[in-house]
């Protein structure tokens, strides 16, 4: 059933059927609603609405009861759908036409047919099919039916019954009755068939399933409709309700119900086909008909047989068939009595409701499965992976002996010129036995193998021929016997390399042993009874392969360790001796340039002060190592100073070694040659000096001209910083930029400075931290002159900056020079001082 | 409710009157527009069918779900903002 195609008010309906206290269905709501209706539906029974259900629904009845089709009406609106879809429900008064036919008279029976609503529209096609429903209903049925639309009648005990859910009952009741009903029955048919006719048609065309609340729901609703009509009866009839109720039935609830439609004042004649009887009714009518003795006094047996049938199967032939008003079918087919003429469409129609409830159940139930389907997928994943795992181990463990293929050369089957049994092939009377042999052997075999492997035995992985006839040796196995079998089954394990199994050349006992390929070799060592068995790689025991394992990996790892170690080592060893070397020669290096720097200033002085020749031009070496090297250092020096007057003595053209005198002394003297231009400028000639700030041109201090108050940007272009074409140094950028950052001061936070080596200009650019910073250092690098070129400073955008130099936006820590000499500051301090002097 | 949003708080504070329905808690400017495009474009208009929901929540939540694709959270606080002010001012 769709949910979607309800109309609004139907909607609103069932909402209320599971007791959801809805609002008003509007265009904006209805979509929500339906929602909701399907979450109840599928979700929660109608279990709780049912209170509220039925309260309504009594309410609904009473106010109707005056006339009992009335009540019927009053179910229809409730479901609506029904109704409408279905024949149109002529009042329970009116009988219909159609009914009539089908109906023969049956006095004995009973309907009560509770019409509601019917939901399908196939009903049409199939009021045809009605009037055999009421026939079956009454057995004794040669008269046209008569329908009572009085009466309702649902037993809610009935649940069982009600799986399809459907509200209609058809009650027949026991021939036995019939006359006294029949006179009622004459009665001309009434709308009520129509009515049945409408169930049976949706009961036939109910495809959808019916929640079990749905029927409690129906049920209540039913009975809250037989206590109105009741009431109405006992108005009529002057029956008490009260009385009514047996106590008997334990089946019954509470309710005090009232069977109430039988009774001829409602009906005129048609009746007895549509009586309506819930369970409850059953009981009360008895009960009304003994102590009213009311007309009907069939109907109240039979209802009652019906509800104690339905109850405890006493074998009483009536069948129900009910239909709810809710728009339900139900029918609920029982033994029949042979009485009854037309049981068979009925039980036909309910068999087939009852399939189609149990289609309906097993769909919810595949339904709730489809939900759980990945946990069970999961589930059975894990398991048949075990199932896997488990099937593995046991094929492993599985004794790999012997498979069905085995090459057994048979020598009565081969078709070899010259079978030699035990050379070629094996006669075949002795087959059974080696292969019985082998099976012995194997386990043993496997055993030694693994003891050997993991246990570290000493006792040999193998056997031989002799241990084999010791071993087996028994009172039905002579030693001859055996060891011709121990010859066949050294052939067999030779064609099987499939066994595990090898033959193996013994050599003294040494385990080393040599597997043999030939089977020549083999009868060559057996002749020398060298000739043994083993299993070269058994199915070692889980632990022992995990300790083998272990002990590979942790061995490899070792010697991975050791290897590496090793290699290490002689990097580092190489890398020191290396540094080792640099060292000493950085060492060698300087010696020799103070030797010469003390014999070059030895000379100058030498030249300047004593023109006459007092002094001598010439040192000696040991003065000249004394002079340099600290005594406590003389002794380790030794060798580096070696060097350097190996150096000297090849290198060195400057500088002559001679003998001299010196203090009455005869000792190796160095005497400075020299080159002509060094003595006589030593010190202007000198490269250091070429960079270096030489003062400033104007004046940059605050409020100047030259200089603005605040600096727009953090970036500087510096000019005239170098001389492209004249700079030959290898680290001439490095100065200049040492030049700038000694300039600027250490206050002066510099982030990023780029010479730009291309420019005529001579062109640096800067990036300061802050603003403040690039102002200080505008201040004190603008209008100097620096290497004999006037600096100007300009201030850049730092979009621009970091557009020409995009890596300097990383660069966030203040430059240091590269060194502390403060070279190019030198000069400037210089004329500073000498100003200040 | 723990804390409620400053949103929350002006809108329980006085009559709805006009208010476009963006100054529902919960509303925000996708939402509002969402809810326009529905023709719910004032907060009365919600307020309307917070009624009609009976003032209930499970409805309502499903119902903001529906025709703006709220959230749990904005629907939540839709609803607690009218029922706040129904309880104020109804």
């Amino acid at each position: 059933m769709s949910v979607e195609t309800l109309s609004d008010s139907e909607l609103r309906t069932k909402l209320l059927e599971y007791g959801y206290p809805v609002g008003p269905v509007t265009i904006t709501t209805r979509k929500i609603l339906i929602k909701k209706l399907k979450n109840l539906m599928e979700t929660k029974g109608g279990s709780g609405s049912r209170h509220s259900m039925a309260a309504r629904f009594s309410s609904d009845d009473t106010d109707d009861d005056s006339s009992a089709t009335a009540k019927k009406k009053k179910k229809a609106p409730l479901n609506n759908r029904r109704q409408t879809l279905a024949n149109p429900m002529p009042p329970p008064v009116s009988t219909v036409p159609i009914a009539a036919p089908s109906v023969t008279k049956s006095p004995s029976k009973k309907r009560l047919t509770r019409n509601l609503p019917v939901a399908d529209p196939p009903v049409t096609d199939e009021l045809p099919a009605i009037p055999s429903i009421n026939f079956r209903n009454s057995p004794t049925i040669a008269k046209p039916e008569r329908s009572n639309a009085t009466k309702n009648n649902r037993s809610s005990k009935e649940k069982d019954d009600l799986e399809t859910g459907s509200d209609s009952d058809a009650v027949e009741e026991i021939p036995k009755k019939a006359p006294v009903s029949s006179k009622i029955n004459t009665a001309t048919p009434k709308g009520q068939n129509d009515r049945t006719t409408g169930l049976t048609a949706a009961d036939v065309n109910s495809p959808k399933p019916f929640d079990a609340n749905w029927r409690r729901h129906l049920r209540e609703n039913e009975e809250s409709s037989l206590r109105a009509t009741l009431a109405a009866k006992n108005e009529k009839y002057g029956v008490h309700l009260p009385k009514s109720n047996l106590p008997s039935s334990s089946s019954n609830t509470n309710i005090k119900d009232i069977r109430i439609k039988h009774l001829p004042s409602n009906l005129k004649p048609d009746d007895i086909l549509n009586n309506y009887e819930t369970p409850y009714l059953s009981e009360f009518t008895r009960r009304l008909s003994v102590q009213a003795s009311l007309n009907s006094p069939t109907l109240s047996k039979g209802s009652l047989k019906a509800s104690k049938y339905r109850y405890s199967n006493y074998g009483v032939t009536n069948e129900e068939t009910e239909s709810d008003s809710n728009g339900h079918f139900r029918h609920s087919t029982r033994p029949i009595l042979p009485v009854s003429s037309m049981p068979y469409v009925t039980s036909s129609l309910d068999k087939s409701n009852r399939i189609r409830t149990e289609q309906n159940k097993s769909q919810t139930a595949t339904m709730k499965e489809n939900k759980n389907w990945p946990l069970i997928g999961a589930f059975l994943l894990v398991f048949i992976v075990l199932g896997i795992l488990y099937f593995r181990l046991e094929e492993k463990s599985e004794y790999p002996l012997l498979p069905a293929d085995s090459d057994i050369p048979i020598c009565s089957m081969l078709k070899i010129a010259s079978p030699y049994p035990g050379t070629n092939c094996v006669p075949e009377d002795s087959v059974k036995d080696t292969l019985q042999l082998i099976k012995k052997l194997h386990p043993i075999l496997t055993k030694r193998a693994i003891a050997a492997e993991c246990e570290g035995s000493k006792e040999p992985p193998f056997i031989n021929s002799h241990d084999i006839v010791k071993m087996f040796l028994s009172s039905d196995m002579q030693e001859t016997k055996l060891k011709e079998n121990s010859h066949m089954a050294h052939l067999l394990i030779f064609k099987n390399p499939k066994w595990g199994i090898s033959l193996v050349d013994i050599e003294d006992g040494n385990l080393s042993t040599q597997i043999l390929d030939d089977m020549e070799k083999v009868f060559v060592s057996r002749l020398d009874k060298r000739l043994g068995l083993m299993i070269a790689e058994p199915n070692l025991p889980l632990q022992c392969l995990v300790r083998k394992q272990i002990l590979t990996v942790v061995s490899a790892l070792l010697i991975a360790a050791f290897g590496a170690l090793t290699i290490i080592g002689s990097l580092k060893m190489v890398r020191a001796y290396i540094d080792y070397k640099k060292n000493s020669e950085r060492a060698v290096f300087s010696i020799v340039g103070d030797i010469i720097s003390i014999l070059e200033l030895h000379h100058s002085t030498y030249a300047t002060s004593s023109p006459g020749g007092t002094q001598e031009s010439y040192l000696a070496i040991n003065h000249i190592r004394d002079n340099i090297i600290l005594p406590k250092d003389r002794k380790k020096m030794a060798k580096l100073w070696d060097k350097a007057v190996k150096f000297l003595d090849e290198n060195e053209s400057r500088i002559r070694r001679e003998v001299q005198l010196v203090a009455g002394e005869e000792l190796q003297v160095w005497r400075w040659l020299g080159n002509g231009t060094t003595p006589q400028s030593p010190a202007p000639g000198s490269p250091k000096m070429s960079k270096v700030w030489q003062g400033s041109a104007f004046e940059t201090m605050d409020g100047s001209v030259n200089s603005l108050n605040c600096s727009p940007t953090p970036c500087l272009k510096i000019r005239n910083m170098f001389d492209a074409d004249v700079e030959f140094e290898d680290d001439w950028e490095v100065k200049v930029k040492d030049a700038i950052l000694e300039k600027c001061g250490e206050g002066v936070k510099i982030l990023h400075i780029k010479v730009d080596r291309g420019s005529r200009e001579g062109c640096v650019y800067m990036k300061c931290m802050s603003q403040e910073d690039a102002g200080k250092a505008y201040k004190a690098v603008h209008g100097c002159w620096f290497d004999g070129h006037l600096v100007t400073v300009k201030y850049l955008r730092l979009e621009r900056y970091h557009e020409r130099f995009p890596e300097s936006v990383n660069f966030k820590s203040p430059l240091k020079p590269s060194n502390n000499k403060r070279l190019s500051l030198q000069a400037h301090y210089f004329t500073d001082s000498a100003e200040a002097n | 409710m723990s804390s409620t949003s400053q949103k929350h708080k002006n809108f329980v504070a006085e009559p709805m009157g006009e208010k476009p329905v963006t100054d529902l808690a919960g509303v925000g400017e996708v939402l509002g527009k969402r809810l326009e495009s529905a023709g719910f474009d004032k907060a009365y208009v919600v307020l309307g069918q917070f009624l009609v929901l009976k003032k209930d929540r499970e409805l309502f939540q499903e119902w903001m779900k529906d025709t703006c694709q709220a959230n749990t959270k904005q629907s939540n606080d839709c609803f607690q903002c009218l029922l706040d002010w129904c309880d104020e001012f109804l």
